[in-house]
Order: structure tokens, then C-alpha cells, then sequence
């Protein structure tokens, strides 16, 4: 049988996944203190690739993965055209708004936006009928407003230290986000048997870790 | 300022004749059964008024299209698709006493497409559309039509998924809910993503029992015979019943037709809602990961142009098929047959062979003699010096040279054509 291939997006929604992965059925040994960037588990014909998080979506929409697990910031982001089955209910984060504490925003003028998400930015002030000048910057965008460049930021907050170390404050939240499971068109269909494995899978930690909270 | 000369635009590219072969090859293929089912081709400009497009529901998003200001101001639109043209001509050509119109078509289309990936900007489209009727028959024959297409163009491990889009809207039936909701209920929907779903129905002010079916949409999927029964459990009014038993009707025809292996049912295949009126679908080739043909019922698409004519109908992306063709190295290339190399005397006698062996279909190319070219490797699958009183001819395949009188050559060439035509 073929192997179903599932790209994570590198860094800590990789760790996460593969130690949830890993914890009694899944084999990925090599994963710790490794540079590979390809992880096969020949038991249960899994092959797990890492890619950067923005390429996730790329990866499964053409296919070359069967499935993906990413960020809901990058799905906002991209745009693209996949299924979006499972809320994985980890990398827990959200988009908000924010600017300097004593920022007031004057009524007729058109406010400036920085942010890494333009299109997630655009959305959100385009829903609210704002017109706005949005800045793509590529990160540390709490600088942005004390540098002077822009006036607000849209950007992810966890815990919200980084905004009060530099002086900023949430003004609204935007929306929540955690890690999701995506699927190829094809593929979901085709290799559907094999992905509601994984599916349940995730399904039976998520129920086990309520009943341990 | 830079100089752009040498490369192309981004989204559109050059296809040189290793790819362009095997595209005409599946072209020809494509054309040669929209003929044999009766489907007409036709023809429409590449650009018209903008006009034609705004404010219809149309596949195209109208900030996709390419727009040109011609010189009296007016907007034009290089063509996003062929359907809306189509339905133009259908609407002024139909005539009500023969029933029925089958149309085909194999065009360029073009959209400003700024997704993620290769974002191609112009594509071929082969389509075909029938006009006139609404009995699941003309659904059944349009969908076994781009089955047929494919599997012409030597495609078989692929699937074609049929939805339909009464059941969605009537699962939605007297529920009050605005225009942006619905769209961002049918987005989750056709993304599959239930748990968004949920989280935003609850939010939303219908009955319960609608959220139940709705919920149930996005894994209505499989095997038709098991998503019908499953399907049929949710019915809560006519709309819904009416449009199970459609596409019942649709795949019981398409098994009359052979092709019920490749049918799944989708029902939760809701793209476009406000433009397809019946049953839909979406064809997939297995390891590729982008539908192929789409299309579905647009029975009100030729209302516009004052004449309300049902309609079914789909457009393959040629292209897409192109590139798995290619993938998988299918060997269409052609090769010359034969390359006759002339000095100036034998010119006359040269041309005069050529015409007849291009008469017994063989490929073939003159060339002057040159010192300077001698290797004709690949070039051909026989070189031969066209002398005075006799021909050196250069196997290059078996890599054996021999020479002969000119009517031997040709009695022992269209003898073999003969036996084992080539071509």
C-alpha cells in the first residue's frame, strides 16, 4: 500500500505533532536532533516531511502531500484550496490589534497597519468598512509603532508578554488559532480510510487530555 | 529601465514541441469524441464588453478578469470562460422546434490568478454544453461525455465527484439568513470543515434540524449507492427529496453508459451555488493533485439573454491533462521518416520523391548537401543521399547503410507501408 504523506509546518507545531504522534503507535526515532527533513515510519506507511509553515498549504494543495498540519494563521493567510478537517486544538495562539497604550486614532485619517499578515489584516478592516494603508514587515512588528512607521499592528499573541515589554496593549481580538489538520481534494478521497486513522487518532488524545484537565 | 525582451510574462509560458505534441494529440482526441457524440464546435471572440460579465453569477470572480480599455473608452474583457459566451449564442440560435443544441468548443481562456503556486494566467478550456433539455438524461450524457474525453486521452485512474446543489440549498430552505452568512456556511461546507461549521451555526439563528443536515454535509461523501440511503434520512422537504432522486437518476444512467466505476457522490460539492441550478461535479485524476473538468446544470444562465433555455455543461482544463500526460511520458513525439539530402542536379528528382512518399503519408524533410552537416543522429529514421544513379541510404535506427536503384527504394518503401503502415 502507498504511504501517506504528511507535511508539518517546522518548529513547534512539528514537536508537538510528532510527540503526539510518537506517544504509543508511531514510530519516528530519527526526529530528535535531526536535520533530516524526511521521517517514514515503514510499520504504519507514514512519511512525515517538514517544510516551513507557508508551504504547508502549498505541499497538499498540489498533492506532493497527502495530508498537512498547520497553523490556522497560514490557512488565513494563503488561501488555498484544500480541506480543513480537524481543529487539533494545539499552537494555541490568536490574531489581535494593537498599538501603543496611549494611542488615540483620529477620526478621517486613514490608519496605518503594520503586520506580517496582510491578507489576514485586510480582511478583518475590509469587514469592519475601515479603509486603512496596511505595511508587510517580516517580523518584530511591535517595533512598528514605536519606530514611529505605523500606527496599529496585526499580529499573533500567545501570551501577550512581548506587546507589554514594548509598551503596547491590545485593542481587539481578532480571532483564535490553532494548529488544523488539512487535506488534498484527491487524496481525501482516495486515501480516505487511512486518513480518518490519523483523524481518530488525534481525536482519542484530544478526548484523553479533557479528561486529564 | 529593464529590458524585458527576452523573457515571457509571469503565468503564461512557451510550450515547446515536446509538450505541445502530446497537448494537440489530446486535443484531437478530446475533439474527435465531442464529434462522434454530435456536439458542434464553435468559435467566440477573445474579448468583449465588460458589460456581458458584470453582475452575473458567473465561476469567474470579476476581479479575476483581464480588462482592456478600447479606444472609445468602453471596457473589454479578454474571455474568463467560455459558458457565458456560449449561453450568448445559444440564446440567439436556439431553435424550439428541433429541442436541443449541443455545442463544443477548445479555447484559450484567461484570469488574473494571484493564488499560491504556479498561478497560471491563460489556459485551454475544451468544453461542451447542451442546451434544451432538463431530464437527468442530458446531465448523465454530459458527465459520461468528459468521462469518454478522458479515457480517450488514455486517462483511467481518475474520479468524477457529483454533487447537486438543491440539496444544500434546500437544507437552507425558508431558513433567514443573509447573503454573507450563506457564503461563509457554504465555504466551511465545501472546505469540509466541520468544526468551523459548527462553531458558526451555533451561532446562527435556524432550526435545529437544519443544523443537523447541514452538519452531516460535509462528510456526505462516497460511494453513491450508500451516500443516497445515508442522504435520504436527512430529507425535510421536496427541494431535497427532488434532487436525491436526481442525481439517483443522473448515476443510474451514467452505469447504462459503462462509466459507473468512476462516480462518487459528493453532496457536500457546493461550489457556485448561485450559478449551477442542478446537479454538479468535479473530475479528479488520481497522484494529481487539481481537479480536472468541473461543470454542472446552469439553467438560468440564458434567461439573461432573453431566451430561458435549460442547460448542462463542462469545461476540461487541457493543460492540466497535458501535464499528467506528460508525467508520465507517453511517447507521441513524432519522427521524420525519412531525410533526403540533394545537390543542386538531383534537386527536381529530390522534390518529385518527396511529393509522393508525403502522398503515401510518410514525413519527410529535403535538405541541400553540406559538408558541414554530417550527423543526423535522431534527426531521422533514414537518411538518404539522393545520387545520380543511385541512392545511399542510412539506417539510422539499425545503424546499417546500403545502397539501391531509385525504384527499388520506392517499390520496397510503399511495399512496407503497405504491410505495416506507420502512420
Amino acid at each position: 500500500m502507498d504511504y501517506l504523506t504528511i507535511a508539518v509546518a517546522k518548529g513547534r507545531i512539528a514537536n508537538i505533532t510528532i510527540k503526539k504522534l510518537e506517544k504509543n503507535v508511531f514510530n519516528f526515532s530519527d526526529f530528535k536532533n535531526s536535520r533530516k527533513l524526511i521521517f517514514e515510519d515503514d510499520n504504519s506507511k507514514i512519511k512525515i516531511i517538514l517544510v516551513k509553515a507557508d508551504d504547508v498549504p502549498i505541499y497538499v494543495e498540489y498533492g506532493a502531500a497527502d495530508i498537512g498540519i498547520v497553523g490556522k494563521d497560514t490557512l488565513l493567510e494563503t488561501d488555498s484550496d484544500v480541506y480543513e478537517i480537524l481543529d487539533l486544538g494545539y499552537g494555541k495562539c490568536k490574531f489581535a490589534l494593537a498599538s501603543l497604550k496611549d494611542f488615540e486614532h483620529k477620526k478621517g485619517k486613514k490608519l496605518r497597519v503594520a503586520t506580517k499578515y496582510p491578507k489576514v489584516a485586510k480582511d478583518y478592516f475590509n469587514n469592519k468598512n475601515e479603509p486603512v494603508e496596511i505595511l508587510k514587515l517580516n517580523g518584530s512588528v511591535e517595533l512598528a509603532p514605536i519606530a514611529g512607521i505605523s500606527d496599529v499592528i496585526v499580529d499573533i499573541v500567545e501570551t501577550g508578554t512581548t506587546l507589554k515589554e514594548n509598551g503596547l496593549e491590545i485593542i481587539e481580538e481578532i480571532c483564535s488559532i490553532s494548529a488544523r489538520l488539512i487535506a488534498n481534494k484527491v487524496s481525501y478521497k482516495i486515501k480516505s480510510d487511512k486518513i480518518y486513522e490519523i483523524v481518530d487518532y488525534f481525536r482519542r488524545q484530544m478526548n484523553e487530555n479533557d479528561i486529564c484537565k | 529601465m529593464e529590458k524585458l525582451c527576452e523573457i515571457i510574462p509571469e503565468g503564461v509560458e512557451d510550450i515547446f514541441y515536446h509538450e505541445y505534441e502530446i497537448k494537440e494529440w489530446s486535443i484531437s482526441r478530446i475533439k474527435e469524441i465531442f464529434r462522434s457524440y454530435g456536439y458542434r464546435p464553435i468559435s467566440t471572440p477573445s474579448f468583449e464588453f465588460y458589460d456581458m460579465f458584470y453582475g452575473m453569477d458567473t465561476i469567474t470572480n470579476r476581479d479575476e478578469m483581464f480588462k482592456i480599455i478600447d479606444e472609445n473608452g468602453k471596457i473589454l474583457v479578454l474571455r474568463p470562460d467560455m459558458t457565458i459566451p456560449i449561453a450568448r449564442i445559444a440564446a440567439a440560435n436556439f431553435n424550439k422546434i428541433s429541442g436541443s443544441l449541443k455545442l463544443s468548443y477548445v479555447v484559450n481562456v484567461f484570469r488574473r490568478n494571484n493564488s499560491i503556486g504556479y498561478g497560471k494566467k491563460e489556459f485551454m478550456q475544451a468544453g461542451a454544453e447542451y442546451f434544451g433539455m432538463s431530464e437527468p438524461d442530458s446531465d448523465a450524457e454530459i458527465i459520461s461525455l468528459g468521462v469518454n474525453s478522458l479515457i480517450n486521452c488514455g486517462i483511467k485512474n481518475f474520479m468524477i465527484e457529483i454533487g447537486h446543489v438543491g440539496f444544500f440549498k434546500g437544507a437552507l430552505n425558508d431558513c433567514n439568513i443573509d447573503e454573507k452568512r450563506l457564503m461563509e456556511i457554504r465555504k466551511n461546507v465545501e472546505s469540509k470543515n466541520y468544526f468551523e461549521l459548527e462553531r458558526m451555526l451555533e451561532e446562527t439563528d435556524i432550526p435545529e434540524k437544519n443544523k443537523e443536515v447541514l452538519l452531516k454535509l460535509p462528510r456526505l461523501y462516497g460511494k453513491p449507492i450508500e451516500v443516497i440511503s445515508k442522504a435520504k434520512e436527512l430529507v425535510l422537504n421536496s427541494y431535497m427529496d427532488e434532487s436525491i432522486e436526481n442525481i439517483k437518476q443522473v448515476y443510474k444512467i451514467i452505469t447504462q453508459y459503462g462509466y459507473g466505476d468512476f462516480i462518487v457522490f459528493d453532496l457536500g460539492l457546493v461550489s457556485n451555488i448561485n450559478y449551477y441550478t442542478g446537479a454538479i461535479f468535479k473530475g479528479y485524476i488520481d497522484g494529481h493533485g487539481r481537479e480536472v473538468i468541473s461543470g454542472g446544470r446552469y439553467d438560468n444562465l440564458t434567461q439573461r439573454f432573453g431566451n430561458l433555455i435549460p442547460a448542462t455543461g463542462f469545461g476540461l482544463n487541457v493543460d492540466e491533462i497535458m501535464e499528467v500526460l506528460s508525467m508520465k511520458k507517453m511517447e507521441q513525439s513524432f519522427k521524420t521518416d525519412y531525410l533526403l539530402i540533394y545537390k543542386e542536379d538531383m534537386r527536381e528528382n529530390t522534390l518529385a520523391l518527396a511529393r509522393v512518399l508525403r502522398q503515401n503519408n510518410f514525413i519527410v524533410e529535403t535538405q541541400l548537401h553540406d559538408e558541414l552537416f554530417k550527423d543526423f543522429k535522431g534527426k531521422a529514421k533514414e537518411v538518404v543521399y539522393v545520387l545520380k544513379n543511385n541512392f545511399k541510404i542510412n539506417n539510422i535506427e539499425k545503424g546499417v547503410v546500403y545502397s539501391c536503384k531509385e525504384d527499388k527504394f520506392l517499390e520496397h518503401v510503399l511495399l512496407n507501408n503497405k504491410i505495416t503502415p506507420i502512420h
